[in-house]
């Protein structure tokens, strides 16, 4: 498994790969030792199934909720009420927030 | 002699949209140099990827659950982050694209772990942003360019200007109010069209974009009528940008003050 993520790694690092053509890519493949399903997922650019080989699902990406929910009570958010302990946590652009 | 345990630190850092493509010296260096490396990405082979570059990395993915809120997970992901670095560690949280962008986990963490005495940086990552103006050829300053999150640009009134470009991001949860939710359907879209039009004709042509995770994906770059995109195939990495629908209109009263002027 290592290898193909070695070689995923090289091929998003350098610029000769763009437009490879196939025969130089089933070398590489085989210098780097990678043979069966994971070849041909590779030169089949097959994604999907590279993602099935590698056990692997589509994770989870949201970062940011859309609106912000209360925080649980006794909460408190860092930098309100003069609480602060450093300046260095003042938001670094003040902003109108919410009517 | 002293005896002050090593402090804690947090780095925020951002590893880019592509396995191998984006990754800078310096991101690459704090991850490896890290105690412990928090990781959350949005292709589970980059996190296979990232797994050999600490010997304590661990995924940010088993918190969520569907059902349960976001606003949660997030917390506890932040809690996660910060109980690392009061025990003194030097936290790495490692998050794809610019972990500043559309990220409330990173700016969270760096606020608490500041307001609590802690070094804490954002290292700034080649966002989706920055990979949809390259694949969709567009520059922002061109016309102008203005990003909502979908769910917010729906719940409240914005001024939208349909002369520059408008981007919605997290479009697969468009109108989610729960935040419980990792898809939203058709309905929700169709809300979501709903206010567009208020701006944009029906026919106007918008674009479903994503961006490649792996070296030798092809974007999705998926254009379709305004109308269509109820209907339309929606994942949880989607953005949607649309494109101007009006010329760029004169000022003519601050043209002739300008032109006094000289
Ligand atoms: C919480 S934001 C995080 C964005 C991230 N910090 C960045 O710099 O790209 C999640 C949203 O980013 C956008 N996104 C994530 N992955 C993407 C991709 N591969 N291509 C295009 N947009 C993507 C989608 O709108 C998704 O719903």
């Amino acid at each position: 498994m290592s290898n193909v993520i070695q070689f995923l790694e090289k091929v998003g690092n350098a610029a000769q790969w763009d437009d490879v053509t196939e025969g130089k890519l089933e070398l590489a493949l085989a210098e780097a030792d990678i043979e069966g399903p994971f070849r041909s997922a590779i030169l089949n650019k097959d994604v999907a199934q590279l993602q099935v080989l590698l056990q692997q699902k589509e994770p989870v990406c949201f970062v940011i909720p859309g609106e912000e929910e209360e925080e649980e009570e006794g909460e408190e958010e860092p930098g309100e009420k003069g609480q602060l302990k450093d300046a260095r946590c003042l938001p670094r652009v003040r902003f109108a927030s919410r009517s | 002699m002293n005896n002050t345990p090593a402090k804690g630190s947090l780095a925020c850092v951002g590893i880019g949209m592509t396995l191998g493509s984006h990754l800078s010296a310096r991101t690459r260096s704090y991850i490896e140099q890290a105690d412990v490396a928090f990781v959350l990405v949005s292709d589970g082979i980059i996190e296979l990827w990232l797994q050999d570059m600490n010997k304590d990395v661990r995924s940010l993915q088993p918190y969520y659950q569907e059902g349960k809120s976001r606003m949660k997970t997030y917390r506890q992901m932040v809690e996660a982050m910060l109980t690392e670095v009061r025990a003194g560690k030097r936290v790495c949280g490692v998050f794809y694209g610019h972990p500043g962008v559309f990220a409330w986990v990173p700016h969270k963490a760096i606020e608490t772990a500041r307001s609590e005495g802690f070094s804490a940086h954002m290292e700034p990552g080649i966002s989706s942003e920055d990979c949809l103006y390259a694949d969709l050829g567009i520059d922002p300053g061109a016309r102008g360019c203005q990003h909502y999150e979908a769910s917010q640009f729906m719940l409240y009134r914005r001024c939208i200007d349909p002369s520059a470009w408008l981007i919605l991001w997290q479009i697969g949860i468009a109108g989610d109010r729960t935040l419980k939710r990792f898809s939203t359907g058709e309905a929700h879209r169709q809300v979501l069209v709903d206010v567009l039009a208020r701006h944009y004709p029906l026919d106007h042509e918008v674009v479903v974009y994503r961006a490649a995770t792996l070296p030798f994906q092809s974007p999705r770059i998926e254009c379709l009528a305004l109308e269509r995109l109820p209907l339309a195939e929606v994942g949880m990495a989607d953005t949607l940008a649309i494109p101007p629908a009006r010329p760029l209109e004169a000022d003519d009263e601050i043209r002739s003050r300008l032109a006094a002027l000289v």
